[in-house]
C-alpha cells in the first residue's frame, strides 16, 4: 500500500471573473506532490504561480468573481468536503506557509512570532510542549539568542529564519514557499534554500517553491511550468483552455 | 466531548486574542493613550455629572424625608428649610418656645427645637435638645454629648477642620461689631465630636437649646446687679436704656456685639433685659461673663418666661400618618401656637420633602440639559475615534492579512480587533470612573457643604 500524498490534484479548472467575463484561467489537470518530494513552480510574473500555492493551501476558495471546480487533496483530504474551519485547521497542522518577504509581526517577539499560529485557530493547542519545540527549533536556526526581541531588531537573515521557522513549528507535512528569495541577493537566496532542503531532509518534508529565477528552479528535481497551465484570454471557454497534466 | 472541549477551547480563544491585543496595544502607547484618554474624558463628563447630580439629589432628599414637619414664622418656606435643615441663611422673626411645648402636649408627635442664629470659628451653632442626636441618627465619636449650659459636641467635618477634640474651647463669632447692647461672644466646651453622617451635621456644633439662648445673652451670669441703679459709665450714659434693650433682645436678636478679650469678665456694656416687659437695669459696672464654667455656671439666669424663649423652628416627627396629617390640618387653622405673654408670628407648617422636591426641579432641568450636551460630545468623540481605529486598521491592513494568510478566520480577526478595542474601552472607562470617584469625592464635600 503506497503512503498517502502530501498533495494530490485533479482536474483543476479555476478561472477570475469580472463582468461576466473571464479574466484570468488555470487549469491543471493532475499533479501529485509525493511524502518528501521537491517541487519548484516557475513561469512568467502573473502566470498564477501565488494563485496555485493558495488555492492548494486551500486558502483561495470559490466565491464572488472566482471560479474553481475539480479536485484538491491535502494528506488524503478533498477540501471541497470541508468546512471552511476544518480547511484552515487542515492546512494549520498540515501546510507550512513561507510568504514573500517574510513578513513578521511587528509588535511580537521573535519567539511569539513563530508561535504565532497557535493563537490564531483551536485547532492547534498551545503549551509547553509546543515552546519548547519552537526554541529548539529557533536553536537549530541559529536564532535562540533572539528569542526575544522584537522584529525591528533583527536583520534581514534573522527575519528570513523566524518565517521559515513559523511555518515549521506546527510540524507540517508540506511546506509552500512563495518566491523566497526573491529580493535577496544571490548569497543570501542560496543561503535560504540551503536551510529549506537541509530543513526538508531532516523532518522528510514535502516542499514546494515558487519561483522565476532559473538558478533557483535549477535545485529542484520536480518542476511544473505554471505558465504553460495559465491564460489571461478573455475569449476561450472553459472546455478548450489549455490544459496540462504534469507528472514528474 | 464536544460539551466539554467547546468551552475550553473558547477560553483559549479568548486567553490568546487578550494576549495580542495587549501586545498590541503596549507596542503603541501613544497611540493606546489618545484613544483612551479620548474616549476616558468622553466618558468622564456624564459619569461625574451624574454622579454629582444623583448625590445631590440623594444628599437634599434625605435629609427632606427624614424631616416630615417643620414650624416656623410665615414667611418663605425654602428660607425655613435651609435654615433648619442645612443651617444655611436665617428665618426671620423667631418662634416662642411654647410652640414646642403645645405641639409636644399633643402626645403623637416629637417636637425638637432647632435655634439656628450664631456661629463659631464660622460653623453654624444649632441649639437643639438631645432628641435632635437620636432623630438624626448621630453618634458620638469621642467625649459625649452636650449636657451642660456651655457645653458644645462638634460636627466631624469642624472637628476635622478645626482641629477639635474634646477638652478644647472655641469662642462663639461676635455677630455684630457695632451693637454693644448686645450679648458678647462665649467661649463653648467642646465635650464631645461626632462621628460623620456626611450631611450638614458634619459642619456643625451642637449645643443645648439653652446655651444658644446664653449666646442671645438672654441666658447669662454676671456680678453684683444693684437694683435701680443707674448707668453713670461714660460708654454706656444715655445709650442703654430700658427701651432700647428690650427691643434688641425680643424683636431684633440678642446677640453679643462685640469682641471680646481673653478674661472671662467684660466690664464696657452690660445689658442686664429680659424679652417680655421686664425691667432692665444696666450699670458699667455690671461685669458678664464671657465663659461658663463650674464656677459660675449656677449663676446663669434667664429674666422672663422661658416660654417665650426664642427659637428658629421646630421639627416635628409624628408617630404616624394619622398625627401628621391632623398636625398639618390644626396648622392651617392656627391652632398649634398656646396662648403667651408675648406676641408671637403667625405658625406655618412646611413639608421638607415638598420644598426640596421644587428645587430639585431645577436641577433635574439641568441634568436634562447637561445629558443633551455630552450626547453631542459623545457623539463626535465617537466619530473622532472610528476615524482613528479605521485609519489604524488601515495601516494594520499587512497584519491582519497575514494573520488570515497564517489560518485566522474572519471571525478570529473580527475578534482579535474586537478584543483590542474592549481593552481600550475598559481601560477609558476605568479611568474615567476612577477619575469620577475622586472628582465626585470633592464635589460631595462641596455640595455638602453647598447644601448645608
Amino acid at each position: 500500500m503506497t503512503a498517502t500524498p502530501a498533495l494530490r490534484v485533479e482536474n483543476l479548472r479555476f478561472a477570475y471573473r469580472a463582468d461576466g467575463a473571464a479574466t484570468f484561467r488555470l487549469a491543471l489537470d493532475a499533479w501529485t506532490v509525493a511524502r518528501g518530494e521537491r517541487w519548484a513552480l516557475h513561469g512568467p510574473s502573473g502566470c498564477g504561480k501565488s494563485t496555485v500555492l493558495d488555492l492548494v493551501a486551500g486558502v483561495l476558495r470559490p466565491g464572488v468573481g472566482v471560479e474553481l471546480t475539480g479536485r484538491i487533496e491535502l494528506d488524503g483530504h478533498d477540501l471541497a468536503t470541508l468546512s471552511e474551519s476544518a480547511r484552515r485547521a487542515l492546512r494549520l497542522r498540515r501546510v507550512g506557509f513561507v510568504f514573500q518577504d517574510f513578513p513578521l509581526i511587528e509588535y511580537l517577539d521573535v519567539l511569539d512570532n513563530v508561535l504565532l499560529p497557535y493563537r490564531l485557530h483551536s485547532a492547534l493547542r498551545l503549551d509547553d510542549g509546543v515552546r519548547r519545540r519552537a526554541r529548539d527549533l529557533l536553536t537549530r536556526l541559529g536564532l535562540g539568542e533572539v528569542a526575544v526581541r522584537l522584529p525591528a531588531a533583527l536583520s534581514q537573515g534573522e527575519r528570513q529564519r523566524v518565517a521559515i521557522a513559523r511555518a515549521l513549528v506546527a510540524e507540517p507535512s508540506l511546506v509552500l514557499a512563495d518566491e523566497p528569495t526573491a529580493g535577496l541577493d544571490p548569497a543570501r537566496g542560496r543561503a535560504v534554500l540551503d536551510l529549506l532542503h537541509e530543513l526538508a531532509d531532516e523532518r522528510e518534508l514535502s516542499l514546494v517553491v515558487v519561483t522565476h529565477d532559473p538558478a533557483v528552479r535549477a535545485r529542484f528535481e520536480h518542476q511544473l511550468d505554471v505558465g504553460a497551465l495559465s491564460s489571461t484570454e478573455v475569449a476561450e471557454s472553459a472546455e478548450s483552455a489549455d490544459s496540462a497534466e504534469v507528472r514528474a | 466531548m464536544t460539551t466539554r472541549t467547546t468551552p475550553r477551547r473558547g477560553h483559549q480563544a479568548l486567553g490568546h486574542a487578550l494576549y495580542l491585543a495587549m501586545r498590541s496595544l503596549a507596542a503603541a502607547p501613544w497611540r493606546t493613550a489618545v484613544l483612551v484618554g479620548g474616549l476616558a474624558v468622553a466618558l468622564f463628563l456624564p459619569l461625574v455629572t451624574e454622579r454629582a447630580a444623583t448625590r445631590l439629589e440623594s444628599a437634599l432628599l434625605a435629609r427632606a424625608e427624614a424631616s416630615p414637619i417643620l414650624l416656623g414664622p410665615e414667611g418663605d418656606e425654602f428660607d425655613l428649610v435651609m435654615s433648619a435643615l442645612y443651617f444655611r441663611g436665617r428665618v426671620g422673626r423667631p418662634v416662642p418656645w411654647r410652640l414646642v411645648d403645645g405641639v409636644a402636649a399633643r402626645g403623637d408627635v416629637l417636637a425638637i427645637p432647632l435655634h439656628v442664629r450664631h456661629t463659631a470659628g464660622g460653623a453654624p451653632v444649632v441649639g437643639t435638645t438631645p432628641e435632635y442626636f437620636d432623630a438624626r441618627r448621630l453618634t458620638v465619636a469621642e467625649g459625649r454629648r452636650p449636657a451642660l449650659l456651655g457645653e458644645a459636641i462638634v460636627g466631624a467635618a469642624v472637628a476635622r477642620a478645626a482641629g477639635l477634640e474634646p477638652g478644647d474651647r472655641l469662642r462663639s463669632d461676635a455677630a455684630n461689631l457695632y451693637n454693644l447692647a448686645g450679648a458678647y461672644p462665649l467661649l463653648l466646651e467642646i465635650v464631645g465630636v461626632l462621628d460623620p453622617s456626611y450631611g450638614p451635621d458634619d459642619d456643625a456644633l451642637f449645643v443645648d437649646v439653652t446655651t444658644a439662648w446664653a449666646l442671645d445673652g438672654l441666658f447669662h451670669g454676671h456680678d453684683e446687679v444693684t437694683e435701680g441703679a443707674v448707668p453713670e459709665s461714660p460708654v454706656t450714659e444715655g445709650f442703654v436704656t430700658e427701651d432700647t434693650v428690650a427691643e434688641d433682645t425680643v424683636a431684633e436678636d440678642t446677640v453679643a456685639e462685640d469682641t471680646v478679650a481673653e478674661n472671662t469678665l467684660t466690664e464696657d456694656t452690660v445689658a442686664e433685659s429680659t424679652f417680655a416687659d421686664d425691667v432692665t437695669e444696666a450699670s458699667a459696672a455690671l461685669f458678664l461673663f464671657t465663659e461658663i464654667d463650674a464656677s459660675n455656671r449656677a449663676g446663669f439666669h434667664m429674666h422672663g418666661e422661658q416660654a417665650e424663649a426664642p427659637l428658629d423652628a421646630v421639627l416635628v416627627l409624628p408617630d404616624d400618618r394619622r398625627a401628621h396629617d391632623q398636625l398639618l390640618g390644626d396648622a392651617a387653622l392656627g391652632v398649634l401656637l398656646p396662648a403667651g405673654t408675648a406676641d408671637a408670628p403667625s405658625i406655618r407648617a412646611v413639608r421638607p420633602p415638598l420644598v426640596v422636591r421644587s428645587l430639585l426641579e431645577i436641577v433635574l432641568r439641568l441634568r436634562a440639559m447637561l445629558r443633551v450636551v455630552f450626547l453631542a460630545i459623545s457623539l463626535s468623540t465617537a466619530a473622532f475615534i472610528g476615524l482613528v481605529l479605521t485609519l489604524s486598521l488601515r495601516l494594520r491592513r499587512d497584519e491582519l492579512r497575514l494573520l488570515r494568510r497564517l489560518g485566522a478566520g474572519r471571525a478570529r480577526i473580527a475578534g482579535l480587533v474586537g478584543v483590542e478595542l474592549a481593552l481600550i474601552a475598559a481601560l477609558a472607562l476605568g479611568l474615567a470612573l476612577a477619575a469620577a470617584l475622586a472628582v465626585t469625592e470633592r464635589l460631595d464635600l462641596l455640595l455638602l457643604a453647598a447644601s448645608g
